[in-house]
């Protein structure tokens, strides 16, 4: 079930209405539960299932570590935990590509093993909700949360329906005090998550969809094209993958606060970021905070020696890279985007050191260049993520760089460079204080209108065909 | 601070009430000026057919039009860009064109008709397509219709369907119309991901979809002969007209007449396949109703059901191109020529011949066609 369908429109409405009219705090976890375990179930009832079976072991786990003295039977436990979770993830996501790369390697090396091919289906969200389930019970394990005693209130973050398949990865520090809390109706949360559903809409069906348009035929059959338009391509696919993820959590984060529930910010304008490290702040900021919180700190951060520091982030990303999916493409990603993140760590101490360039860097042209190179360094990254394959993603990049001729842009070039000023007239504008303020001190009717006409734009806008959001396949 | 909270929440509802107006509001005003100034946004079939129309009336405003009207059979069967010239007594040429629209039957063409009208496009003839299992049901055309077709609309039984129809396909207009929207306001923004608002037609509105296929193989073929068969056998079997399709056509015929315009009726081709599923008792009943048309409204018929062999056709009664060109041949030398220089026997103001048949007794002005029909409904009559 796509947020921007019809399927979805009736199921929240339904949902929406019985949630406002009931009085009973309980009683509405308990919808709200029932209505996650249907959305979920409508994919695949049996996968649904299973999420519900692991999220009560992490329930059931959870308590002993809490009951729990011995470090070592406490660490068993986490271990288990762990276990089941990752082995899940691992059998669903990764076990094929991981017997693909052995037989590739065995091969290699002149030995032909015959190794199974596993006829999985990979449930949909598993490493947004896997990743959920680790941090409760990792947290739960180092003592900063308590174990929810209630199965319920555990159950609905796991399978609350707005962030069950596509994030926002949420805490439970977060979400769970907010399904205890009894819920009010606030016309602020209504107004604020309606204007979200509004902005996830036109991001997804208007850039997004539209972008897909242009982008997908050329990566395709990127030798088919020229240099101009792959790399208008290129660009195409950051403003695709930018405006479906962000769009999908916009959705999702109106949606959680029209029933009463905030979600963790997932975007906060990544092309306006000056350098990678910034980016990645901007960037799936759920995600690069679990990253961080989970693997980056306890590998030792950034306070050992240079060289551990560079080796903890190209650990850090390279997981990153892997958590997209079981193919070396994510996982060069990964790593490529670690190695920005060194390369950019290296540069800043020694521009520090130098403070005419320092200031040089730091002023309104400077930060403009710096803007640009982050974005150009993420769009060649991306062409690496989209590709196929590594040699596909060389190929590609190749071409980028090596003039060719070739095919013509598959949409009229229009559209590309209209989205394109839009996504960034949208950057510029929100970095505007003076224009939220502005919008705030017009009459109640001209946000009203204003709104509407955005409405009818964006319905207006969108393709005949509607793409599945990217991140689902994750 | 409290009354700082209170005025956020009043400036929140305040919005979100605003907001909802506003859409709707949009959505009405919206509407209304296409239902008003663009027809053809809800109907492209139609729109893309009046564009031509017009552009043909540009070109050539000195010749009469001679308008056909029906549905996909006749979309597909009727190529007026083969018709030998057609002239007027005194010379002039006219300019036929096929105005057929996918699906239509006696309410859709009445409505098209009218909308031609009130555009000003007034023909100097009209063949007039009478499916005969389109007699016993029409789908709505409220789907398609717009603010100024909806007195039409409202004159039938079927008023609180019909615009139960009409409002749901006004509902979210945006969205289910913004491909016809954009191609209006902003051409490059068009994504043509299906065909189904793409209306592809040739200059003289004859169908580019249909017939020019000839690459039918026999699965589709069978594929279609279901189709056909489970939409009329049945129809053909039991033959009932329907009072509502019938008072439309009655309409469509009395209009006509008030405005001067010769109407032929046309009983377009099927095959012998086809043929087979009329009953005996549906060729009567079939005969008399066209008859007494005929005799009302001064409308000969023009049975054409077996003018073409097996082979001309792409399924049981949609032409394939060598079956349409045998079609439109014969129909504009036996019907179109003699009609429109005022040779055919039709009570239209000019034709004196029409006025001498006046005086005749209905039996007597019949056409060959209908005569033969006749005929062969004796011969049905007699079988046990």
């Amino acid at each position: 079930m796509l947020f921007c369908t019809q399927k979805f429109l009736f199921f929240f409405l339904g949902v929406f209405t019985v949630y406002w009219l009931l009085p009973w705090h309980r009683l509405r976890v308990w919808l709200l539960l029932g209505a996650s375990y249907y959305f979920y179930a409508s994919w695949n009832p049996l996968l649904a299932g299973l999420i519900f079976l692991t999220a009560t072991l992490d329930y059931t786990i959870a308590r002993a570590l809490e009951a729990g003295t011995s470090p070592r039977r406490r660490r068993a436990l986490l271990a288990v935990s762990l276990g089941a979770n990752v082995g899940l993830l691992v059998y669903f996501k990764y076990a094929n590509f991981f017997l693909d790369s052995l037989g590739d390697c065995l091969r290699s090396a002149g030995v032909t093993v015959p190794l199974p091919v596993l006829s999985v289906i990979v449930p949909v969200g598993i490493s947004f909700y896997t990743f959920e389930a680790i941090s409760y019970t990792v947290d739960v394990y180092r003592r900063r949360i308590p174990a929810e005693r209630n199965l319920a209130n555990f159950l609905l973050f796991i399978l609350f329906f707005p962030h069950l398949v596509a994030g926002p990865i949420v805490r439970a520090r977060d979400f769970l005090p907010q399904v205890r809390r009894r819920k009010h109706w606030n016309w602020v949360r209504f107004a604020l998550g309606g204007r979200l559903i509004l902005l996830g809409l036109f991001k997804k069906l208007v850039i997004a969809d539209r972008m897909a348009l242009l982008a997908d035929p050329v990566f395709s059959d990127p030798t088919a094209y020229g240099t101009l338009v792959l790399w208008m391509a290129a660009v195409a696919y950051a403003f695709q993958v930018y405006c479906d993820f962000s769009g999908y959590s916009d959705i999702a984060l109106g949606t959680a606060h029209l029933l009463g529930y905030r979600l963790a910010v997932n975007f906060d304008m990544p092309f306006a970021a000056a350098n990678i490290t910034e980016f990645w702040r901007r960037w799936h900021i759920s995600l690069s905070n679990w990253i961080r919180d989970y693997v980056f700190f306890p590998l030792g951060g950034s306070r050992g020696s240079a060289w551990r520091t560079a080796g903890n982030l190209l650990v850090a990303m390279t997981l990153c890279g892997l958590w997209h999916g079981a193919k070396w493409p994510f996982i060069a990603w990964g790593l490529l985007n670690g190695v920005y993140m060194v390369v950019h760590r290296a540069f800043r101490s020694w521009a520090e050191r130098r403070p005419r360039l320092d200031g040089l860097l730091q002023t309104e042209a400077g930060t403009g260049l710096r803007v640009a190179l982050t974005f150009l360094t993420f769009v060649l990254a991306l062409v690496v993520f989209r590709t196929g394959s590594l040699s596909e993603g060389a190929a590609m990049l190749g071409a980028m760089f090596a003039p060719q001729g070739g095919l013509a842009s598959p949409v009229p070039p229009l559209c590309f460079w209209v989205t394109a000023v839009v996504v960034l007239a949208a950057h510029l504008l929100a970095r505007t204080e003076g224009a939220w303020r502005l919008w705030e001190r017009l009459p109640s009717w001209l946000h009203g209108f204003g709104l509407a006409a955005f409405l009818v734009v964006t319905l207006l806008l969108a393709p005949v065909t509607s793409q599945v959001f990217l991140y689902f396949q994750f | 601070m409290t009354t700082r909270r209170r005025g956020r929440r009043q400036q929140a509802r305040a919005d979100v009430v605003w907001g909802l107006i506003a859409f709707a509001a949009l959505q009405i005003a919206f509407v209304l000026a296409i239902d008003l100034t663009r027809p053809g946004l809800f109907d492209p079939e139609y729109g893309v057919r009046v564009r031509l129309l017009r552009e043909r009336i540009r070109e050539h405003p000195e010749r009469p039009l001679l308008l056909v009207v029906g549905s996909s059979r006749i979309g597909a069967g009727f190529m007026p860009g083969e018709l030998s010239a057609l002239r007027t007594a005194d010379g002039r040429l006219a300019l036929p064109f096929n105005g057929a629209h996918l699906g239509a039957g006696p309410r859709l063409n009445r409505m098209e008709v009218r909308r031609l009208l009130r555009e000003g496009i007034t023909p100097s003839w009209l063949v007039l397509e009478v499916v005969p299992g389109g007699l016993v049901h029409e789908v709505s055309p409220a789907s398609i219709a717009v603010l100024g077709d909806l007195p039409g609309l409202c004159r039938y039984n079927t008023l609180a369907r019909d615009l139960l129809i009409y409002l749901r396909c006004r509902l979210n207009p945006f969205y289910n119309h913004r491909q016809a929207v954009l191609s209006l306001l902003a051409a490059p923004f068009v994504t043509r991901a299906d065909s189904s608002d793409h209306v592809s037609l040739l200059p003289l509105g004859d169908d580019d979809n249909w017939m020019r296929r000839e690459d039918l193989d026999a699965e589709m073929l069978a594929r279609r002969v279901a189709e056909a068969r489970g939409v009329y056998c049945d129809r053909l079997r039991d033959f009932h007209i329907d009072p509502e399709l019938d008072r439309a056509t009655r309409e469509l015929l009395r209009l006509c007449r008030q405005k001067g315009i010769p109407v032929v009726l046309l009983l377009t081709p099927e095959d012998s396949r086809f043929r087979s599923w009329y009953s005996a008792e549906t060729e009567k009943r079939l005969g008399d109703y066209l008859e007494g048309l005929q005799r009302v409204y001064r409308a000969p018929v023009v049975d054409a059901r077996a003018w073409v062999g097996d082979d001309g056709f792409s399924d049981p009664h949609h032409l394939r191109l060598r079956g349409a060109r045998v079609f439109t041949e014969r129909l504009g030398r036996e019907v179109l020529q003699p009609l429109v220089a005022g040779a055919f026997p039709i009570d239209g103001p000019d034709s004196t011949a029409a006025q001498a048949l006046h005086r005749q007794p209905s039996r007597q002005r019949c056409h060959p066609a209908i005569a033969d029909h006749a005929k062969r409904l004796k011969t049905a009559a007699k079988r046990p």
